[in-house]
């Protein structure tokens, strides 16, 4: 199972993409699957569960691309310069290399998190559109994800300094943080925060109208801001009781994939 | 400076990026930094703290290559059999291999941040490749003073009407040191960042003790992130006061950078506390 590694995209948006081949022990599939991460410290925390998916996927006879966007991870560039809309088209930049490398064009995406909204976008925009979509928790509210993510770097700082955040506050020993700026560890710029913003349901209806088969895994509570055909035959949604906390340094006894996204990408393959 | 990805190590299942400054073949002294996980952080680290560290080391000359071990970020699993620290030793080697192949690399720095500290320290015991490390939160050995400001650190948190709860307390305590002896681990040692294993003192003062025999220039930092076991600037002066090789290594408690660097603030203090050591103890070496 030796690792390739993919230089994608543009040289003035350049990224650093894994190929994971098939697993020569088993026969292989005319699939492939591409992988986008979450953001920041949730790229970070399931960096595990990408290298899982990829090495089960491998198994499966599929071959599978994993990569960081433009100024993320360990691609070039400086990430208080990016917005969503230049990630969409880093997705559509690996989508064309993969169809290239693989020599055709049955090409699953995965997204887990923001990464599932960056594909479901790149999906309806695409020339060749993916064969399928597997959105892992994607964002389904901008404000609910700004608030998590204040709440998540607050809960880290003051875990950092074993005190509580109203201590670190009254004691002035962190400021407060907000967005654009500085949080958990990622330095976000005001046009990224602007779309991060205006993320409102997730446009599931405009992937099935051009035939791409979606599954979606949302908490039970998201789920009525999903726009979704009744009936639709290509459309799975999945409710998730528990949703996933990508946003601690602590391990908190959270499977390194959850069970369901293993599934969920198997399946999809006949 | 150029950034490669590439594989290596047995089977190419290692994967590690190298940044390289332009100058590199002008570089008189021609030094790796290698960079690795944190606990079960990817070799980009927590906040890209590594992309960081590797970008300001090309502006003064020095390459880097940031890597994942064994089962760890974009690295696949070892099937050796080996433990977890003996596999990663061997990865850190196989880094340096690359290195030297790639580039040309033959003189090794390594910045190990927690559990990437006890890999640095352990690698530069059997490779001489390795002539520096900075070791960021490693072993911690509380003292009489720690522990006492310790606890009036938690009396002022929870208050001092919590001093009822200090005699049932204290009876505890007396009642733990006059239990059995323990294995000769430290006790307090234990759980220091989620470590499971750690050298007792004894057993880590000789270790330190060879490196410096052998010159590798040794930088220690604690963070402001465990005031239960680190938590004044003497500590580590204090702990290894009779170790005999204090005066010929470098250390620092910067109590307002986080263990993990998830505040830009901590990053630069950071950042700007290795380079001026790498500027003054490594790159002037002989």
């Amino acid at each position: 199972m030796t690792l390739s590694v993919v230089e994608l995209g543009r040289p003035e948006r350049a990224m650093m993409g894994l190929l994971q081949p098939p697993d020569s022990s088993v026969p292989t599939r005319q699939a492939a699957f591409i992988l986008c991460r979450p953001l920041g410290v949730e790229a970070v925390r399931t960096s595990a569960m990408f290298r899982a998916l990829s090495e089960r996927l491998a198994r499966e006879g599929c071959a599978t691309l994993r990569f960081d966007y433009h100024g993320t991870g360990d691609s070039a560039g400086d990430e208080r310069e990016q917005t969503m809309a230049a990630w969409v088209t880093d997705v559509l930049a690996a989508h064309d290399a993969v169809c290239r490398i693989v020599g055709h064009d049955n090409i699953h995406w995965f997204g887990a998190g923001l990464g599932g909204n960056l594909a479901l976008k790149a999906a309806i925009r695409a020339r060749l559109s993916p064969r399928r979509l597997v959105l892992w928790e994607p964002v389904t509210d901008g404000g609910e994800l700004e608030a998590r993510l204040l709440e998540g770097h607050r809960d880290e700082v003051a875990f950092g300094r074993e005190l509580t955040w109203q201590e670190v506050r009254r004691r002035e020993l962190e400021p407060e943080p907000s967005l654009p700026g500085w949080v958990l560890g990622f330095d976000y710029g005001q046009a990224l925060v602007d779309e991060m913003r205006q993320i409102r349901g997730l446009p599931l209806s405009q992937a099935a109208r051009r035939g791409i088969a979606v599954y979606c895994a949302i908490s039970d509570a998201e789920r009525d801001r999903l726009d979704v055909p009744d009936g639709d035959p290509v459309m799975q949604i999945e409710s998730l009781s528990d949703a996933s906390n990508w946003m601690t340094s602590r391990v908190t006894g959270q499977p390194l994939v959850p069970p369901g996204a293993l599934r969920a990408v198997v399946s999809g393959l006949g | 400076m150029r950034e490669r990805t590439l594989t290596f190590g047995a089977g190419g299942r290692l994967v590690g990026t190298l940044t390289v400054p332009d100058d590199w073949d002008a570089v008189p002294q021609r030094y790796t930094a290698l960079l690795s996980n944190s606990g079960v952080i990817p070799r980009v680290g927590w906040g890209r703290v590594n992309v960081r560290i590797a970008r300001r080391f090309a502006a003064l000359g020095i390459a880097s290559m940031r890597f994942d071990m064994s089962g760890l970020g974009d690295s696949a699993g070892a099937d050796s059999g080996l433990s977890a620290a003996r596999q990663w030793v061997e990865d850190t080697r196989a880094a340096m291999d690359a290195a030297t192949e790639s580039i040309g690399s033959r003189r090794f720095l390594m910045v190990g941040l927690c559990s990437g500290a006890d890999i640095a320290y352990l690698t530069a015991l059997e490779d001489a490749r390795l002539e520096a490390a900075v070791l960021w939160d490693l072993c911690c050995y509380p003292t009489r003073k720690a522990r006492i400001r310790a606890v009036l650190r938690r009396l002022r948190r929870i208050g001092f009407s919590a001093l009822k709860r200090v005699p049932g307390a204290m009876i505890g305590y007396i009642r733990r040191r006059a239990g059995p002896a323990s294995s000769g681990k430290s006790e307090e040692s234990e759980g220091f960042y989620g470590r499971t294993e750690m050298p007792s003192r004894e057993e880590f003062v000789p270790l330190i003790a060879r490196l410096v025999e052998r010159r590798v220039a040794l930088l220690f930092g604690y963070s402001g992130s465990a005031p239960r076991w680190f938590n004044y600037r003497e500590q580590f002066a204090d702990m290894f006061s009779d170790s005999g090789w204090l005066d010929q290594v470098s250390w620092e408690y910067l109590p307002d950078c986080d263990h993990l660097h998830t505040q830009r603030r901590s990053q630069q203090l950071f950042n700007d506390w290795v380079e001026a050591w790498v500027r003054s103890h490594v790159l002037n070496r002989q």
